[in-house]
């Protein structure tokens, strides 16, 4: 209770944190047990009729599911790869500028893509992409390259996927990083210089391990929304001929459940994807733990 | 550490502290609407007064309230509307207007008067529970007038008939202005040397190979094709009127040999894709016909890429059209000619939606409210045959937000007044938010509409050569194969067209949409068919 008073501002802000995750996040879990359901909207959530593991049955049954748990797996890995590591490896790059102006600069331009929406982003992509307008196939023609058409072959989906995600990101993501090499006290970089150390060491040596706690902290959260990853940007890049590749989970879910009434049915593919999410974070968390010998983690 | 850490840590914090403040807000406005509603509402029946001084019902009974899904092609509903006042006003209403969609009826909330658009959202959502079944000695009891018109389209009434009963009531259309015909850029058929308009397939063809290979915009470059298509229209292929010229459209239940096949496994879809692929080797079809839609076509048209698309015949026909002004605006050299859908081994036609319009639904709350169903069909039923109701749901008032096209005109074609032009501007006041279209008796029809417009749709529609032979309605389980065989369909036609997969493998497809549900609705069509449509 002294506690309590003793710390009632930070209390007070802590109030606001709980009441938003009890409303938007534990509140709604109730309704996961229309996943058990099949669902009627005059029925509501209690009164509809439970059907045990039907829903489940009928996922795991369908044929198209290894198809999209393939391209969801594939997809998010790529992205894990690919995209977790560059805004580190820009904060790093950029870290090193001399120019603080400069630095800044390039910051907030890198910045600016997170805050344009996906639908008008992919449109981006699309139109840069086109074989006969767009701005990639003339840079490829400079050098006598015959135009791609990369929208129209489901093989560039993937890379597409990953490399406009990087492009929108990078920079927004990076932000954390910064943050975090900004903390580095400044003692540690001078006594290194005196001993002699150049850029590439004080990187390795100094900035990377500062950092590593909250890039662990970045993995482990990221695995959370593993599986369910970037919609938005999937929904707007599909074409037919990219669906075989392309095609994943939450789109499945958009257009047989949301547009269809199937919730019970698409309740299910969501909680079998959080259970997923909820191993893959236990799992990543066990392993950092471990490698930091009890020092990082999330708990 | 943890000293480290800091910066992440503000900022987590920070986040959640506007998070939680956002939520607070949204709170708040949810709670201050109705207040709102509240205070307003006796300026609204002062403003009523003074706008509308027809109608003076001596009212003592206590308003009925009556939850209005608005149009939903409206975006967002807008409180207190000059229209809605005149409706509260003329029936001794009050109107809470709402914006309906999959989730709000999801959480529970059904209005007691919406309107849909497709017999496969009347069976999902009578599937939910929540609509009213309609009596339909009631509707020709209250509506006489309408009803008698309806009959001609009776066989909507079929498409949302479950269980044996009705649960919405149909709205018919029998001239189309969105209707398909092909339009040519008329000066390329000229620099090209075509003097008449395509009429057959094989005119159709030449027309689009020399569009691709003859240079018609003159700059000496190859940079031209014939046409483009829509392969992600969210019903269908695109291509609507090549598929027209064999006989059939994709995703469509046409009836063959006295059962009902689907469009898109049948062998005149084979054929006219094998048409569509040589066109696409020869450079005649614009690759981007993958990602193109009917917007993204109709730049390309504007901007000289392609010589013809598919358009609808309203937004062509007259000289304000839509698509006509559009390419003026670009190229206003340019001349546009609209043509038939050609003529091929299979007939002529294009996607065709019917007689089928939107449907009105009532909520089944609705049902236990004597006086509330009364007043909903007394309103039905001045929407669909009182002119003054009419002009003042879906046009506003005359004189101020439109007028007839000819000055001193009492019949004809309309057009609304400038700074009322646009969509968004007419919003505002209310006008279309409750409107329900297609609603109205034919005599309303003929008198509003123009006769120049009706007689370009009726020379270039194909319609009604067919259509859909179940009309759209839904069949059990579309639900939970549909979408995705029009996804196969889709799938495998651009890979067929665009050569990446050899035309041998139609068999394969076939074979993959037979097992992938396709067998299971085939069956279920010709049931329905024979119970509820075959004459």
């Amino acid at each position: 209770m002294k506690t309590i008073i003793k710390h009632k501002e930070l209390f007070a802000l802590y109030l606001f944190a709980f009441a938003f995750f009890a409303v938007f996040k534990y509140g709604p879990i109730y309704g996961l047990i229309i996943a058990f359901k099949d669902f009627r909207v005059i029925d509501g959530i209690w009164g509809s009729p439970w059907v045990g593991f039907k829903h489940f049955e009928a996922l795991f049954q369908s044929a198209d599911f290894y198809r999209l748990l393939k391209n969801t797996l594939l997809l998010n890995l790529m992205l894990l790869l690919f995209a977790f590591p560059a805004p580190i490896i820009l904060a790093l790059l950029l870290n090193e500028l001399r120019s603080r102006v400069f630095q800044r600069f390039v910051q907030t331009t890198m910045y600016l893509p997170h805050f344009v929406s996906w639908v008008i982003m992919s449109g981006l992509v699309i139109y840069f992409l086109s074989p006969t307008t767009g701005v990639v196939a003339d840079i490829a023609g400079w050098f006598g390259a015959k135009p791609v058409f990369f929208m129209g072959n489901k093989d560039y989906f993937r890379p597409i996927v990953v490399v406009s995600a990087i492009l929108k990101d990078i920079g927004w993501g990076s932000i954390i990083y910064f943050a975090a090499l900004s903390g580095i006290h400044p003692e540690q970089q001078e006594s290194a210089i005196i001993d002699g150390a150049n850029r590439w060491q004080r990187m390795f040596h100094i900035n990377i391990p500062s950092i590593m706690p909250t890039v662990s902290i970045m993995f482990i959260l990221s695995l959370g929304g593993f599986l369910s990853a970037n919609f938005e940007q999937i929904i707007n890049l599909l074409n037919p001929i990219n669906y075989e590749t392309g095609d994943v989970i939450d789109t499945y879910v958009y257009r047989v459940g949301l547009q269809q009434f199937q919730y019970s049915y698409t309740t299910a593919i969501g909680l079998f994807k959080s259970v997923v999410g909820l191993v893959l974070i236990l799992g990543a968390n066990l392993a950092v733990r471990k490698l930091s010998k009890g020092e990082s983690g999330l708990w | 550490m943890a000293h480290k850490l800091k910066p992440t840590a503000l900022a987590v914090l920070a986040a959640t502290m506007v998070a939680g403040l956002l939520s607070g807000c949204a709170d708040n406005t949810n709670n201050n609407k109705p207040e709102a509603n509240q205070t307003n509402s006796a300026d609204a029946t002062n403003q009523a007064n003074e706008s509308n001084g027809t109608k003076s019902e001596n009212v003592a009974a206590e308003p009925v309230e009556i939850s209005w899904g608005i149009h939903f092609q409206a975006n967002a509903v807008v409180e207190n509307s000059p229209v809605q006042q005149w409706l509260e006003k003329k029936f001794n209403v009050k109107i809470k207007p709402v914006k309906v969609t999959d989730a709000s009826i999801a959480s529970g909330e059904v209005p007691d008067l919406f309107m849909l658009g497709d017999p496969a959202n009347v069976s999902a959502y009578q599937s939910q529970g929540v609509l009213m079944d309609i009596d339909p000695t009631m509707l020709k009891e209250k509506m006489p007038e309408y009803a008698k018109d309806v009959e001609s389209a009776n066989a909507l009434f079929q498409t949302v008939t479950f269980d044996d009963k009705l649960w919405a009531i149909p709205m018919f259309i029998d001239l189309k202005p969105y209707d398909l015909a092909m339009l040519y850029r008329k000066d390329w058929l000229d620099k090209v040397g075509i003097t008449k308009i395509p009429e057959t397939l094989d005119e159709f063809e030449k027309a689009a190979y020399a569009f691709a290979k003859n240079d018609p915009d003159g700059n000496g470059k190859q940079d031209t094709y014939g046409l483009t298509g829509t392969a992600t229209s969210t019903w269908s292929t695109g291509f609507y009127s090549i598929f027209g010229a064999f006989g059939i459209e994709p995703t469509m239940w046409q009836e063959q040999n006295g059962q009902l096949v689907n469009g898109s496994i049948r062998n005149e879809a084979k054929d006219a894709v094998a048409k569509l692929a040589q066109w696409y080797k020869d450079g005649v079809i614009d690759p981007e016909f993958i990602t193109d839609t009917q917007d993204s076509y109709r730049k390309k048209l504007y901007n000289g890429r392609i010589g013809t698309i598919e358009e609808q015949i309203g937004k062509a026909a007259l000289e304000d059209g839509a698509t006509i002004t559009g390419m003026k605006a670009i190229n206003p050299e340019a001349q546009l000619v609209l043509g038939k859908n050609p003529q091929g081994p299979g007939g002529s036609g294009s996607w065709d939606w019917g007689t089928k319009s939107n449907f009105v639904v009532l909520g089944r709350q609705v049902k236990e409210d004597p006086e509330k169903l009364a007043k909903i069909f007394e309103i039905l039923n001045a929407e669909s045959n009182d002119e003054e109701t009419i002009n003042m749901t879906s046009m506003g008032e005359k004189g101020k937000h439109w007028d007839f096209a000819e000055s001193g005109a009492t019949t004809g074609a309309t057009k609304f007044l400038p700074e009322f032009e646009k969509q968004e501007q007419r919003d505002a006041l209310g006008i279309r938010l409750f409107s329900l279209g297609n609603i109205t008796t034919r005599a309303y029809r003929e008198k509003y509409s123009n006769p120049k417009l009706n007689d370009v749709v009726r020379s270039f529609s194909t319609s009604p050569s067919w259509t859909d032979s179940l009309l759209f309605a839904a069949l059990p389980s579309d639900g939970k194969y549909k979408q995705e065989l029009t996804a196969l369909t889709q799938k495998y036609f651009a890979q067929f067209i665009s050569g990446e997969i050899p035309l041998t493998d139609w068999d394969k497809y076939v074979a993959e949409w037979k097992a992938k549900g396709g067998d299971e609705l085939t069956k279920e069509a010709n049931d329905l068919y024979v119970k509820q449509f075959k004459q």
